[in-house]
């Protein structure tokens, strides 16, 4: 309670332009805000930026939070997450380095959170992979089913599907390629199959 | 039947044990029945939330850096406002100029007008970032906000599209546009009656940011971008960057 009443008045004192409170709030905070930032986006210096933008945010704009609907660490958590989402979107190399790393896990649960990005961030990206890469990757990622159900539903070894959503998002890495090759003016993209 | 979820904020509370022992329990017997939410309470463990966690201090990130940042956003705006302000001024001065002066010409000829309707194109453009006046043009409750969905080659192109019919004005700004040496970008602007106009985009570090005003806003039905050679095209040749319907009410 008494910690409530704390993060209550540092935003207070905020939003009159008080720099002490706001490195007050910052120290204590600081630390969750990146650690969630990191462990969603994946990368130090792209944590480091969303963490900068959740505090220029609460500096710009304090009364944002409603104590109605719960805790400041509450709200900075759920805010931070949406900001590293908000990152994953307009970083697509970022997106797809997260999402490598999530084809090779069998259930990580931190990865629950990129299958709340909008279903179109991916589906756009999709529509040059071969059928059967772009069916193992919207399952996986849009229906959350496990590689084993996708197997079954595929009726293909594990291994294969594994491989499917691999090679599929290693297509769609490649299409940064796509650019190099405009700039010279040559060669055609190859999927692979 | 309609099922509502807790809010994620309190199931974050939840994890964080800051609830009250009360809603404590009513969000503890929501979970064991409600799947959804039990997913997004292990995302949350997934990342490693707990009630007395210990993390790690962001390495480089200061909140001196932080304040600093607010502040250059407020000068900019403080800027902005004036610009705006002495915009007006000047404005408003050289409409009286040009009011005294065709008072006092000989009134025995068509008035020249940018607006004549025998002209086939009826538009400004203004690049200047200085010139645009985002702010009045973004916050203008008439003003209608268009995201822009890049082409599957530009998937990194993040952009919108402000258009207000009242004030004829489109804005768009785009960025993550990648540079190439031996072409630039076009804009290609198509009319209700599908005639199409070309404009060369300038990009700089990768964004580009364009005002069109005039009378033919309110008859633009699409906007395109495309790659083209140098100096652009008469027509769209190269590979498209994005498309958007722009719906007028």
């Amino acid at each position: 309670m008494e910690d409530r009443r704390e993060d209550l008045e540092l935003l207070e004192k905020i939003a009159e332009g008080s720099r002490t409170a706001f490195d007050r709030f910052y120290e204590k905070y600081a630390p969750m805000v990146y650690h969630i930032a990191l462990r969603i986006v994946g990368d130090e210096a792209e944590a480091e930026d969303v963490s900068q933008d959740v505090f220029l945010e609460i500096l710009q704009k304090p009364h944002q939070f409603d104590p109605k609907r719960g805790s400041v660490q509450a709200f900075l958590a759920v805010k931070t997450k949406s900001r590293s989402l908000d990152r994953l979107r307009k970083k697509r190399d970022l997106l797809v380095n997260r999402l490598e790393e999530a084809a090779l896990k069998e259930n990580g649960a931190e990865f629950y959170f990129l299958r709340q990005l909008e279903q179109q961030v991916l589906i756009d990206a999709l529509t040059h992979l071969p059928e059967e890469q772009r069916q193992a990757i919207i399952h996986f990622y849009f229906h959350g089913e496990t590689q084993r159900e996708i197997a079954a539903a595929m009726n293909k070894p594990l291994g294969s599907v594994k491989s499917l959503i691999r090679y599929g998002l290693r297509n769609l890495r490649k299409q940064k390629e796509l650019f190099r090759w405009m700039e010279a003016g040559r060669g055609e993209k190859q999927h692979e199959a | 039947m309609k099922h509502s979820h807790i809010s994620e904020t309190k199931i974050v509370d939840w994890l964080l044990d800051r609830l009250p022992e009360r809603e404590k329990e009513d969000v503890s017997s929501h979970l064991k029945q409600c799947l959804e939410c039990q997913r997004l309470l292990e995302a949350w463990k997934g990342i490693g939330l707990k009630a007395e966690a210990h993390y790690e201090a962001p390495p480089l990130s200061r909140p001196e850096r932080i304040w600093a940042q607010a502040e250059a956003q407020k000068q900019t705006k403080r800027m902005r406002r004036g610009l705006r302000l002495a915009g007006g001024w000047i404005g408003a001065a050289v409409a009286v100029f040009l009011f005294t002066l065709r008072l006092s010409a000989p009134n025995d000829g068509p008035a020249a007008s940018h607006d004549r309707s025998d002209e086939p194109y009826r538009y400004m453009i203004v690049e200047q970032k200085a010139d645009i006046p985002i702010e009045r043009i973004i916050h203008n409750p008439e003003t209608k906000q268009i995201p822009i969905e890049p082409s599957a080659l530009f998937q990194q192109l993040d952009g919108t599209i402000w258009l207000n019919d009242d004030t004829k004005e489109m804005l768009m700004e785009l960025e993550g546009l990648p540079p190439f040496t031996a072409r630039d970008y076009q804009l290609w602007i198509i009319y209700t009656n599908n005639e199409v106009k070309g404009e060369l985009l300038t990009v700089r570090h990768g964004t580009a940011r364009i005002l069109i005003t005039g009378e033919d806003v309110k008859r633009f039905k699409q906007i395109k971008a495309s790659l083209e050679p140098k100096g652009g095209s008469a027509t769209p040749t190269g590979p498209e960057t994005f498309i958007v319907d722009l719906k007028h009410e």
